[in-house]
């Protein structure tokens, strides 16, 4: 999953990927990596909503600024 | 010369301000410092300034009965205590003693005025906080999509920052929050500077919080003046990320709070509105996720059926289609039967035609056969060797190698020649 995903634009996707089964039709294929990519989302949201290893997080991010 | 004793002279004055004066005054004034007695009497210095330079001074002193009754009121009514720096409009007796000298029995505090003068120096605060367009400052950043990392200015031990801390990390959906800790004095003359100077420490490190919470515990008499002031409104107003106050009262707005992001009672409702902003969240990605599950299984499902309905268009098709072929077939089977019989003459004749016609074209092919092979019999007779032998021509050959075979001819070899007549050998004499 890209390291640059935050909680807006994780939402933001989501937002955008209903849209887009709800409009756009996608055959079986895209809708399967349509659904799956949605998993990988909110189960990124909720391990960041609830995990409690922020320290490796806030450690990595610091080395990264 | 006449004269008199400083006592004597003393009293003078005392009868002269007895008759003159009026019994009591209200008066306005300023508290410049304040005793308790241990007996309970409490003594005041009053002042009055002007530009910051005193101009007026007065001692006064509110008798313990009298102070017991009106420090109960007006703490009521104000939510503080009497203390230096607050103007207060007071109804005194002056009191002129010959050992003591002049100073104001105070029999009452109208604690209105000092509402009503706390209030006025609010709203000119307010009034140039908003001409200076910082009022609304903090209000319009955007409220972060997860308030998750805080910064929380409060004092250490205070119950308020623990019933927040405690709220926060037993929070029942299990959130995690990253809480750093930023202590001030949250009571008392320090409380603008402390706050001030935690917002700036947290400012040094702004992007590692989402939002700043400023929280204290209620405490029997609330003192909010620290929370009533232009540089407490202006710090809270412009600083870059959403400040939320939970100062524990619930009588009027403090400054802090009009300018804050969001303003609640108490620590502990401060911690209940984060947890609801990240649930509201959470619901929001569940709800996100809900409509693209039900989507994609509707979506699913019409396409099955669309199958469905294909598949058993096809084959009900291809029934009726087989069906169709099996009736026909069984139409022709029986106008077969049916005119097997009746024509089977006709069949008969057509059979022998077929077969004369048959018979026919064999012989005709046959005699043209015949022929060809007649006219290829006589194009061989004319390659054959002993035809050609009997016209009189011969072959000679030398060891059985034809002789235009052979490319040099020795002297003494034996030729063999063959005719229609003879076959004869003879040697080889010169070979140029």
């Amino acid at each position: 999953m890209a390291k640059d995903l935050t909680y807006k634009s994780a939402t933001e996707e989501l937002e955008q990927i209903a849209n887009q089964i709800e409009n756009d039709e996608p055959d079986i294929d895209e809708l399967a990596s349509l659904v799956k990519r949605a998993k990988e989302l909110i189960q990124f949201c909720k391990s960041r909503l609830k995990s409690t290893e922020s320290e490796i997080d806030e450690a990595l991010k610091e080395l990264e600024d | 010369m006449n004269h008199l004793t400083l006592f004597e002279f003393n009293k003078t004055i005392r009868k002269a301000l007895e008759k003159t004066l009026a019994p009591t005054y209200w008066i306005v004034a300023e508290i410049g410092e304040l005793n308790q007695h241990p007996k309970g009497h409490c003594y005041l210095e009053l002042i009055e300034k002007h530009q910051e330079k005193i101009v007026a001074r007065m001692k006064a002193t509110i008798w313990s009965s009298t102070y017991q009754n009106l420090i109960h009121w007006f703490e009521r009514i104000t939510g503080q205590s009497l203390k230096p720096g607050m103007k207060i409009l007071l109804n005194a007796e002056v009191v002129f003693h010959e050992a003591y000298g002049l100073s104001l029995n105070i029999l009452d505090i109208d604690a209105n005025y000092t509402i009503g003068e706390r209030e006025r120096l609010k709203q000119e605060i307010l009034t140039r906080l908003t001409d200076e367009e910082l009022i609304n400052r903090n209000k319009v950043l955007a409220f972060p999509e997860v308030p998750q990392r805080i910064a929380i200015i409060s004092s250490e031990h205070s119950a308020g920052y623990q019933d927040f801390k405690k709220q926060l990390e037993s929070n029942k959906p299990g959130y995690r929050f990253d809480l750093s800790f930023f202590p001030a004095q949250m009571q008392g003359d320090e409380t603008t500077k402390s706050v001030v100077d935690a917002l700036k420490q947290i400012f040094e490190t702004i992007h590692d919080y989402d939002l700043v919470v400023v929280i204290r515990g209620g405490g029997a008499q609330a003192d909010l003046d620290g929370f009533n002031t232009y540089l407490m409104g202006k710090a809270i107003a412009r600083f870059p990320i959403p400040v939320i106050t939970g100062i524990g009262h619930d009588r009027d707005q403090t400054i802090a709070d009009t300018v804050a992001h969001a303003s609640v009672k108490t620590p502990t409702a401060v911690a209940e509105f984060l947890i609801a902003s990240i649930r509201s969240f959470e619901e929001r990605i569940d709800q996100l996720f809900n409509i693209i599950m039900v989507d994609s299984l509707d979506s699913l499902r019409e396409r099955k059926q669309n199958l469905d309905k294909i598949s058993s268009a096809i084959s009900s098709m291809s029934k009726s289609k087989i069906n169709q072929k099996r009736l026909r077939l069984d139409l022709q089977f029986e106008l077969i039967n049916r005119g097997q019989r009746s024509n089977r003459r006709q069949v008969e004749m057509t059979l022998k035609k077929l077969s004369d016609d048959v018979f026919e074209g064999s012989q005709q092919l046959l005699s043209q056969n015949f022929q060809s092979m007649k006219s290829l019999e006589k194009l061989f007779t004319v390659y054959d060797p002993d035809i050609t032998l009997q016209r009189g021509f011969s072959y000679s050959t030398i060891d059985g190698q034809p002789l235009h075979k052979i490319r040099k001819v020795k002297k003494g070899s034996t030729l063999k020649t063959v005719s229609s007549a003879h076959t004869l050998s003879s040697e080889v004499i010169n070979t140029d």
